[in-house]
């Protein structure tokens, strides 16, 4: 099921860095640039950004990166009183307990011939990863999520001539999703703001997990130049995605009665239950427009504008197959569970500075790069869960590139900073549910998350 | 310009502290949500027959499934909490000094019993013990046809309440483990479901019929053991109470009747009360309305 190109780059999972979990930090250039390479990415990276450039690149390039990220998110749960004992709850701060997530990137192009190019690219352009106690106020929406979503992309431009070139590139992607987090028989008998914080014998864990092993999509891509190479426009369309994943679910209560089959055969123990699940995710329509001019000597900037259709994301859906029983009670079931996201369109506004300072006989050796992005979340606060703790997000971006000659050829080491702040969220009015009922006591607290981006890169250039 | 100015203000004092909003214990969102506030019925059992007097307790042993452990509302020490209220009320009215312990456990069922007597240690007496169970032995049966939950009855709940009993009222008979004697206050089962057919739950009357055939052998060995034990009903003043209560087509159907089910299984506070209170009324006949 996973091919060996596939397989390289399996141990990837990066955290929702782009609004909802879009990771277009693809590149050594493109991380210092804040993405903003629609129009101007000459290099392999191409293939993910705007096919159409590969016809910019010059015989054989090859690129390797590595995105680390650093993310920080902290959720305060609102302090409230238990209906049942009269008791105020305070909730201690539950923040993710991971780290470093590590992004790697593949890379190669080639001119084949003086109006055509192919290039190759294995890459994650979708993902989040976040682990938090199990024991944390956030625990009955989310102890652990790893998404992720890796494509390998082959792809090929044609220069159409006078300035303008198109490019395509086949997105072969591999998906697989976990999710844990801590469950409660409670909620599936009773009212979940019955029981805002249930402990001990209470509460049992649920672990899901699923895969898509092959979905198709494409990013088609369109490219000017002018005879200078002073103005460059760049747009590219990445086509949306359904993600089917299936995989299984195992649910652990002490409180589960065992499964009889009709002739009181056990068929699972008490305690435990698994069943299969299905679970759809889209990846939406993403539209990207460019354009790079030269500001000065050696002095090239872009402005880009990207649309994302989050609106295809309106809800999570997990889809239980046999929908066994929890408790041989009537409704204590598997039953299918239904989160309502109604997510927004979004868009995103990218500034990327790049100049080469230094002038040397065998060109120039240094580049310095700067970057500014404003995201726009898709998620308002009525939906907000730290599940998917995203917000509208101001990144800014530092980054150089040093570059070796070996022999007639170009060695590029590439290193990119970036640091998105995330505007914090206050909710106090949630549509939030547990198990299809509504819980938005659950969801009510402020939460606080940042995230950093250390990007190394090595190129090779014929 | 002075937009973004604005924004980058805001996104980096949103990420400047990790310190809690709420420390201090302030700006509580309120309540969960619930209304709790409801009062037991009581006084079921005042024409009840009367028990020979028994000597008053020193001790209050609880033992059985997740409606005696108090699991869904607040643990055994809850005000809310049948056995909590229970042990209260013998011990302010009958046994002043003596000590509440509760060995209940969620989801036991009936052949768990033995090993919750067992942990209880043997320290002082008299001992008045309280359970109930039987509930997750008898769950299993409702969503399996008519047939099969009879077989289940006769072939499997009935002899293991037999045989649990008859290890339940030796253990008690053992004043090593139990100095001063014991005595047992057993509880019928309530119904959720209000003996009543209707959707969306469906019970079938068969399966309602089983359920009075457990509470019937309850009341059985009971009075087989007339001078250990004595036997409440919590059957009947659950009925137009449960699931159903709103339900006109219900036999046991009751004009504003208080609902008392906090989820499919559990009683609410309101339910929890009239527990008590039946309970309370099994100790006014052991200790107060007795005949010597």
């Amino acid at each position: 099921m996973r091919g060996p190109v596939i397989g390289a780059v399996l141990a990837i999972s990066g955290p929702a860095i782009a609004g909802g979990f879009y990771v277009p930090e693809i590149g050594g250039r493109a991380a210092g640039m804040g993405a903003a390479v629609v129009a101007d990415g000459d290099d392999p990276s191409a293939t993910f950004h705007d096919p159409a450039n590969l016809v910019r690149t010059e015989g054989f390039q090859a690129e390797v990166a590595a995105d680390l990220v650093l993310p920080s998110v902290t959720f305060f749960r609102r302090p409230l009183t238990d209906p049942n004992t009269g008791q105020f709850l305070h909730f201690d701060g539950a923040s993710n307990t991971n780290s470093v997530v590590a992004v790697p990137y593949i890379g190669a192009s080639y001119r084949v011939g003086p109006r055509v190019a192919v290039g190759l690219a294995v890459d994650a352009p979708f993902g989040a990863s976040l682990d938090f106690s199990p024991d944390g106020a956030q625990r009955d929406l989310v102890t652990s999520i790893a998404l992720r979503a890796i494509e390998l992309s082959p792809a090929a431009a044609i220069d159409l001539g006078n300035g303008f070139a198109v490019g395509a590139a086949a997105n072969l992607i591999y998906a697989d999703l976990v999710l844990d987090q801590r469950n409660s028989l409670t909620y599936v008998t009773g009212d979940p703001e019955q029981y805002p914080d249930p402990q001990g014998e209470l509460q049992g864990t649920t672990h899901l997990a699923g895969s898509d092993p092959f979905s198709i999509g494409a990013t088609l891509g369109a490219s000017y130049r002018s005879p200078t190479g002073a103005l460059r426009i760049g747009a590219s369309v990445r086509t949306p995605v359904k993600l089917h994943m299936e995989g299984d679910a195992r649910v652990e209560n002490s409180g589960i009665s065992g499964l009889f089959d009709a002739n009181n055969n056990q068929l699972q123990p008490a305690g435990v239950r698994t069943d299969q699940i299905k679970v759809g995710i889209p990846l939406p329509l993403i539209a990207r427009v460019g354009v790079a001019a030269r500001l000065a000597s050696h002095v090239r900037g872009e402005l880009d504008v990207n649309y994302t259709r989050w609106s295809t994301f309106q809800s999570l859906d997990i889809d239980f197959v046999n929908h066994y029983y929890l408790l041989q009670t009537p409704g204590a079931y598997l039953y299918d569970v239904h989160v309502a996201n109604d997510w927004h369109d979004s868009w995103t506004v990218r500034l990327g500075v790049e100049a080469e300072p230094f002038d040397r006989p065998f060109g120039r050796p240094i580049a310095l790069r700067a970057g500014l992005v404003y995201d726009q979340s898709p998620i308002d606060d009525q939906h907000f869960s730290v599940l998917t703790p995203d917000s509208d997000k101001l990144g800014i971006v530092g980054g150089a590139r040093w570059t070796q000659s070996v022999g007639a050829h170009r060695l590029d080491f590439q290193l990119a900073f970036s640091h998105l702040f995330l505007r914090e969220r206050d909710i106090t009015v949630s549509d939030g549910t547990i198990l299809n009922k509504p819980a938005p006591s659950f969801f009510y607290g402020v939460t606080r998350a940042g995230i950093s981006i250390l990007t190394l890169a090595v190129a090779w250039r014929q | 310009m002075r937009r973004l100015v604005l924004a980058t203000s805001l996104f980096i004092a949103a990420c400047s502290s990790n310190k809690d909003p709420f420390a201090g214990g302030g700006d509580a969102g309120g309540s969960a949500g619930g209304d709790a506030g409801h009062q037991a019925d009581g006084g079921l059992f005042d024409a009840a027959p009367t028990h020979s007097c028994v000597a008053a307790p020193k001790r209050i042993v609880v033992v059985g499934d997740s409606i005696t452990a108090c699991s869904v509302i607040g643990g055994p020490m809850a005000a809310d909490c049948v056995s909590k209220q229970f042990s209260d009320y013998v011990i302010a009215h009958y046994g002043p000094g003596a000590t509440y312990e509760n060995y209940a456990v969620g989801g036991a069922q009936i052949k768990d019993i033995a090993g919750q007597l067992a942990n209880a240690p043997a320290t002082q007496g008299p001992t008045l013990v309280m359970f109930f169970i039987g509930g997750n032995d008898l769950t299993p049966y409702l969503t399996q046809s008519d047939a099969a939950a009879m077989t289940g009855w006769t072939g499997t709940v009935q002899p293991m309440m037999q045989a649990m009993y008859d290890a339940t009222f030796a253990t008690l008979a053992d004043s090593t483990k139990f100095p001063g004697g014991a005595t047992l206050l057993m509880n019928t089962q309530y119904n959720p479901f209000d003996d009543c057919t209707a959707a969306p739950y469906n019970i079938s009357a068969a399966k309602t019929a089983i359920l009075g055939m457990f509470n019937d052998e309850i009341k059985t060995i009971g009075e087989a053991h007339a001078n250990a034990a004595i036997v409440v009903d919590q059957h009947a003043p659950f009925l137009g109470h449960g699931h159903h209560y709103q339900v006109t087509t219900c036999p046991y159907y009751m004009p504003n009747a208080t609902p008392y089910m906090q989820d499919l299984i559990h009683a609410n506070a309101a339910g929890n009360a009239v527990l008590a209170g039946v309970d309370n009324g099994g100790a006014d006949r052991l200790y107060r309305d007795c005949t010597n």
